[in-house]
């Protein structure tokens, strides 16, 4: 269960002690948790898996707020596209997947097109970071770019 | 919206953007997503649930040019010819 993380209404993945290079470019995003919510009520998991990857709903249901985790992933895949710079052009919304550890930490993972772009602008890490107030989710991501091409 | 190739794919496309909210009066073939019917991103993503919903559809509609409905309807048609 993901609980314990809605204890507060922020988290980070702070990664920024110099080891991955960087800023190369930021990307934020509001999501009103409202509108999530209204995409459980109206769609099945299958019309939900065009936007959300099997494990970001797999830990929705999981979850005691599934609205809130799914607007989670939902601004985080926006915020990646807005520091990609082509928005989700390109990329299925699936392509990003987000997590909250069991820290509360958002954790991303980019696959297919995603992963081929942020590689090709040689963004290895990408520390993101989210805060909830009333009815709205933010997140924030910072993009690293590499000192060195292809290290991890 | 005018009559084309696909009345039926635009009557279910009018529809959905009606249930945003979307004045019927906009609702012609050459108004953009953006520009003309003012869509978020989050309405445009409610646009493909829908889509899948209703015609069992995948259309993904973000792009990064603007889109007419037209635009829109063609690249419908193209996803259900695709499904065979």
């Amino acid at each position: 269960m993901h609980a314990p993380v809605w204890d507060n209404s922020s988290g980070a993945n702070r990664q920024s002690n110099g080891q991955h290079g960087s800023i190369a470019a930021i990307g934020i995003d509001l999501v009103e948790i409202a509108r999530i919510e209204g995409f459980l009520r109206r769609y099945d998991s299958d019309a939900l898996a065009l936007i959300f990857a099997p494990q970001e709903l797999e830990a929705s249901q999981l979850d005691l707020a599934p609205a809130k985790y799914l607007a989670l992933c939902f601004a985080s895949k926006e915020a990646i596209g807005k520091a990609l710079g082509t928005g989700l052009a390109g990329i299925h919304w699936f392509e990003i997947a987000a997590r909250l550890d069991s820290w509360g930490r958002l954790v991303v993972n980019l696959s297919g097109s995603a992963r081929q772009k942020a590689d090709e602008l040689g963004w290895q890490h990408w520390e993101m970071s989210w805060l909830s107030w009333q009815n709205h989710l933010l997140v924030c991501a910072i993009a690293y770019q590499s000192t060195t091409r292809n290290d991890s | 919206m005018e009559q084309n190739a696909f009345p039926d794919i635009q009557d279910t496309l009018k529809d959905i953007l009606k249930n945003l909210g979307i004045s019927e009066e906009l609702l012609h073939d050459d108004a953009l997503l953006h520009r003309d019917l003012q869509l978020d991103s989050t309405e445009i993503v409610e646009i493909s649930l829908a889509l899948k919903r209703r015609l069992g559809v995948a259309v993904k509609l973000e792009t990064r040019q603007d889109k007419t409905l037209a635009e829109v309807s063609q690249a419908i048609a193209d996803a259900r010819s695709s499904l065979g």
